[in-house]
Formats: structure tokens, sequence, C-alpha cells
């Protein structure tokens, strides 16, 4: 018999080419979206209009669709983390929360009870079998949608259970086979952003709405004020324009956001370099590692070469400050065969 | 119903011989209706089924604090009311709204006061006809409502609905066809018109009536007339054996109300250690059509407004609610009791309980 796979559909172009692909595969398929924010939103998943445009590719597939209701746990395990990260001055990734909770976690085990032998996502990443017969979340080959960053934390368990049919594809390849297969998405404009803050209101209004925002003064690294910021939460380590800081001689970034006092130090680009990055709650794709390997900081960034310790990595070229709240994913090689050895949070 | 599709198609207002015809049809489903309601057939203003009957009886521009509605309506009712501020009276832990509880908060100045006779989730059935008694000592002016969209397949609405002004009804909870319904208005209580336009239903109601839907309704309604006393008891055994079955199979059920104050057509009960959604997931997988409470419009399930009123915590025992009806037999039992604790057995077992 065929093995069952319960796919996550969100509406969009990427899963429901990968929903096809199983099924050309052979796979018994049965698609699911997961409805995970009830408020406001315009960038992507969750809306009424996402929910009938997967039933819609559900239907010209001939698979069932089915709807689950994950609102209070996305509250629990994303939205209210991403509120408590900023307001102790971090920046958190929501998606990598929602991912590591929801999506790999809830949605896997709630497939393993209803009895379906894999699950499957339409997420650009592939698993490479090693030789020693483990599992390893790798890139996809297409550089510009590689999100094994945002998938880093997924374990032996999840790993050896998941499918990624898409890994193997670049995106304008993937939108002429949804052309090609007449699916209602092909056309889709690819959802961005976080999708619980809304264009026009943004992260302001969000967490203004959710206990409102501290206004915060600008120092230099001396303790001179030198200006205000409205709203402390919202600025990030890094972080150059909109600080309305003048006449500092050289460009100015911020090095520090300190939330229990509402103040915001800025230097220059020098003062931003750092030779290390603290880390917490590690999570590895088999073992637990430490040594030389690759270190990437942000969904699309760089992978530097760095070594990792128990609590920090070292990077082998100074860099930017990472803020607190980022994750640092940790790679085997480079290029698109790149494998994940596992990731951790920046603090 | 099906000719009124196809050769027999016509206007119900137009003057010529084929539109008589189908007003004639209006007329004699009108008569049904009045008969199942108590009410006279002047008295019956087809809509476009239960949400807009509700609505219109509900009505617009009341003031805050003006509506009395309980905690367990239908979003149908509860939309529009909460909307105007309306006053929600909550029910006990049995689900029934207290005829004292109501008479609480009205006052002289209370304009419309909306309980429902039977609860669409639990099928508890609620003492309307007192609450219509107390409400108008208090609140001479004010008009009561009644939906009783769930009430009529199984009660004998013209004796327990005294001193109502409107009731909501509809054919599909009887085999009816989706998208017509009818509110029944008491002589001199009609609240004004949602849609205006042509005049139909006697201004009551605008729009080219929905005549084979309408001939359908009526259809319905007359075979319910006719073998509810039969399908009563039919059905209360067919109900009885299911939750005991239940109860037997599964350990913790509990029936989330007493048998005494629902309609047969509905079975609720709670499961514990389960979770509605993967329940109803693995029936589905079965065919065996269920629900736990309310559905979204994106098709997820969502928290239960009557549970959450009755001061039932989902959060350890899913909430099944299973509907049987005329065409309900035996073998959908046998069906049921094969396949809900199958699918409790492997959700437990998954979760190593």
């Amino acid at each position: 018999m065929a093995e069952r796979v319960l796919v996550g559909m969100s509406g969009g172009v990427d899963s429901s080419v990968a929903a096809a692909l199983l099924q050309d595969d052979g796979f018994d398929v049965v698609g699911v979206t997961m409805k995970l924010w009830g408020g406001e939103s315009d960038s992507g998943c969750c809306s009424v209009s996402d929910v009938d445009d997967a039933r819609w590719v559900a239907n010209q597939l001939d698979i069932e669709h089915h709807v689950f209701n994950f609102g209070e746990e996305f509250d629990r395990h994303v939205v209210n983390p991403f509120v408590d990260t900023h307001r102790t001055g971090g920046t958190p990734n929501p998606c990598i929360e929602c991912n590591r909770h929801i999506k790999f976690d809830l949605f896997f085990e709630r497939a393993s009870v209803l009895g379906f032998d894999r699950i499957a996502t339409g997420h650009y990443a592939r698993i490479a079998t090693l030789d020693d017969g483990t599992f390893r979340m790798q890139r996809s080959i297409d550089p510009l949608k590689d999100q094994s960053y945002v998938l880093h934390m997924l374990g032996q368990d999840v790993l050896s259970r998941v499918l990624l049919p898409i890994g193997g594809w670049h995106k304008p390849d993937l939108r002429a086979e949804a052309e090609r297969r007449g699916l209602l998405t092909a056309g889709k404009p690819d959802s961005q952003d976080v999708c619980f803050i809304t264009k026009d209101g943004g992260r302001e209004a969000f967490l203004g709405a959710r206990g409102g925002l501290t206004p915060g003064v600008i120092v230099t690294e001396d303790g001179t004020q030198v200006g205000e910021v409205p709203a402390t939460e919202l600025v990030t380590v890094g972080q150059r324009k909109g600080l309305n800081v003048s006449g500092m001689g050289e460009p100015h970034f911020v090095v520090d956001v300190n939330l229990r006092e509402s103040v915001v130090t800025i230097g220059p680009r020098r003062s931003l370099q750092d030779d290390e990055t603290g880390f917490i709650q590690p999570v590895w794709a088999l073992d637990s590692f430490t040594g030389s390997c690759r270190v990437q900081a942000s969904a699309h960034g760089t992978a530097r070469e760095a070594v990792v310790h128990n609590d920090r990595v070292t990077w082998a070229e100074p860099r930017d400050r990472i803020a607190a709240g980022q994750s640092l994913v940790f790679y085997d090689g480079d290029g698109p065969d790149a494998t994940v050895i596992g990731g951790a949070i920046a603090t | 119903m099906l000719p009124w599709f196809a050769e027999r198609h016509a206007n119900p207002t137009a003057s010529h011989r084929a539109g008589r015809r189908a007003r004639q049809a209006l007329d004699e489903a009108r008569a049904v209706l009045a008969e199942a309601t108590g009410f006279g057939r002047g008295n019956v203003v087809f809509t476009g089924g239960g949400t807009e009957s509700d609505n219109l009886a509900i009505g617009r521009g009341h003031l805050p604090g003006r509506v009395v509605v309980s905690a367990i309506e239908h979003p149908a009712v509860l939309e529009p009311a909460l909307r105007q501020d309306a006053i929600v009276v909550e029910v006990d832990a049995d689900g029934v709204v207290s005829p004292a509880a109501v008479a609480a908060v009205c006052t002289t100045e209370t304009e419309v006061v909306s309980v429902m006779m039977v609860n669409n989730e639990t099928g508890v059935c609620q003492p309307v006809s007192e609450i219509a008694e107390k409400v108008h000592e208090i609140a001479p002016n004010a008009l009561v409502h009644s939906d009783a969209v769930q009430a009529l397949p199984w009660l004998d609405l013209p004796t327990l609905t005294t001193g109502v002004d409107m009731l909501s009804i509809t054919g599909h909870k009887l085999g009816g066809p989706q998208g017509v319904g009818a509110v029944v208005v008491r002589d001199g209580a009609m609240p004004e018109p949602m849609l205006v336009g042509g005049g139909q239903e006697r201004d009551r109601r605008a729009g080219t009536q929905n005549v084979a839907g309408i001939v359908g309704f009526a259809a319905a309604v007359r075979a319910s007339l006719d073998d509810r006393d039969e399908r009563l008891m039919r059905i209360d055994r067919l109900a009885r054996r299911l939750l005991d079955g239940l109860m037997t199979n599964i350990d913790g059920v509990q029936p989330t109300v007493s048998r005494e104050r629902r309609v047969p057509g509905i079975v609720h009960v709670s499961i514990p250690g389960v979770q509605s959604e993967p329940l109803l997931f693995l029936l589905d997988e079965n065919d065996l059509s269920c629900s736990a409470a309310s559905s979204c419009a994106s098709g997820a399930q969502g928290a239960s407004h009557v549970m959450t009123a009755m001061g039932v915590d989902a959060s350890n025992a899913a909430p099944l609610r299973l509907s049987l009806g005329w065409s309900t037999t035996d073998d959908d039992i046998d069906a049921a009791l094969r396949l809900i604790p199958a699918a409790v057995a492997q959700l437990q077992g998954a979760n190593g309980g």
C-alpha cells in the first residue's frame, strides 16, 4: 500500500506543487491548511482566501483537504514570545518559532496520531541521507529561496519522516511547472515578511496594541544624549536609518538596545564589530558539535567561517553585531550542498 | 419541488396564468407553515433562510440595552444583537436559559427578547413560553422572538410558543432545501423590513420568492408533521442506543446535558483525553460526519460559545455532537458505535494514555 503523506498546503504556489509532485511519486496524499493567525494580516498565510486557494488546488489534484486550527498554540508559541522578546530588546524570528513549535512539532505529532507515515511541506530545502543512515537538513538548490536556515531545528525523528518535494527546484521552474499543470496558485505572489504584521501598521501597531511602546533616549558610547526614540522596542542592533541623529561626523549605528533603562547606544561601525557571539538553546541535527564550520545569522545572510564553542561562536573575521534573539545556524560545508549541523539563539 | 424549476417555472407576482399557479403554490406552502407554527397564513414571511429570519427579527437601530438575548443563541441572533449592545443572559450548567434570569434584565424599555427554542449544539429545550410571559409582564411593548430552526423537526410549536411574537424556521434541518426559510410574525409585530423593493410578502420582504425552494421547504415540513410521533419514538430509541453504547465502550464519556431536557435528534457528549479536531478527522475518513462546535468561515473548528457559556472546559475533553435525523437507521448507530470508540482508542493510544 502506498505511504500516506499529510502535506501542509498554505494556499501558495510552492506547497501546491509540492502536493502535486508527491502525488506523481505515488504517495497517498491528504492536504491540510493550518489556521494559525486569526487577526489582521496582509502578507501571506491564514486568510480565508488562502484556505480557499488551498482547497481549490486540492480539488484540482483530487485529494482531500482539511483545516487544522492551531490558532491557540500559534499565539502561545509564536505571537506571545515575539512580543516578549521585543520587550527585552531582542529581535525575534517568529518564522523559526513557528517551524519549531507548530509546523514540525504540532503538525508532525498530529499526522502521526492520525496514522500518516510522513509529513510534507513546500519549503525550499532538502533532506540528505548520510552514509551512516542519519539525516541532515540540506540547502535548496536555489540559493535565492533556500529555507534551510528557518528549518535548522529539525531532529532525526522529523528529518526521517518529512518530505520536501520542491527542495530540488529553482523557483522560476517551479512556477512554470505550476503553470503547466494549470494550478490555480501558479501566478500567486510570494508571501513576504511575518504573517501577522501588516504593511500599514507594521511592528509598531502590533506591539503598540499589545502593551504599548517605551520611549527612550539615544546616547553615544561616552553617555552623551544625542536624541530620542518613540519606541525602544522597535530599534534593532545594527540599525542606522530612522534615528534622526545628525552631526556625528561618521555614520553611526545602533550598538546596544537596553530596554530596562530605555537607552539606545550608537557608535561608529568599528564599535559594532564583534569577534564572537554568545548563544543559548542550541539544537542539533544529531550530536552536539564544537569546532569549525560555517555560521549563518539571518535568513538570507552569508554563512561565515567560525568556530562553535559550547556557548558562543568565534568568527574568523570580525563581523557586525547580531541582534539578540536572532538564530545562528551551523552548516557543514559551503554552497547548495551544505548541510545543517544545528543552531542556537544569539544573546 | 422539481417542476417549479422547470415546466412550472414562473414569477409568483405575475398576473398571467403560470404566475398565478406559482402564487397558489406559495399560498399552499404558507398554509403548511401556519399549521406547523400555530400562526395564521398571513403571518408567514418567506426569507432566504434562518439567518435572514433571525436578523430580521432582531431588527436594527435599537438603543444599547434594549435587546436581550441568551448566551447560547445561534450567531445569526447573537451577531446582530451584539452590534446593538444587547444584554446577554447567561445559562446554567445544563444549558438552560432561566425565565427569571431573562426577567431580571428586562425593563419597560426592552424592545426585543430572543431565546431559541432548542439549542443547535446541545439539543436542550428552552422554556420559551414562560420567558415570553415574564417579558410581557415587565415590558408590554417588547417583542419576543424565538429561533425555532432546531425545534421544528421535533416539537409541537403551537403548544409551546404561547406569547411568542416571532419565530424563525427553516427547512434544511428536516430534509428540505438550503437557502430558504421563514419568519412567522404575529399581527402588528413586524419589524422594519431589511429588503425593500417590489413589495413581495406584503411589503415585509421584497424580492421574487424562491418558489421551488419554498415548495420543497413546505413539503419537508408536511412530511415532518405527518410522521413526527412515530419518528420521535424511533429516533429517541436510536439516540439512547447511541449514548448508552458510547458510555459503555469509551471510558469516561459523559453526556453534556441531561437526557430529559433535549430533543432526540442531538446527542452531545464529552470524550476525555482526546481533542475534537483529530477525532473528527478520523471519523470523517470513515464517512461518519459530525461536528464539535461551530465552524468558522475557513473551515477550521472554532471553540464553542455554547460550551463556554455552559462552563464546559473543552481543554481536557473533546466535545462531540452527533445529529440524528429522519433518515438515521440502526445500521448508522452500529457504524458509529464501531467507529467512534476505535478512533478514540487510536488517539488515546498515540497520546500514551
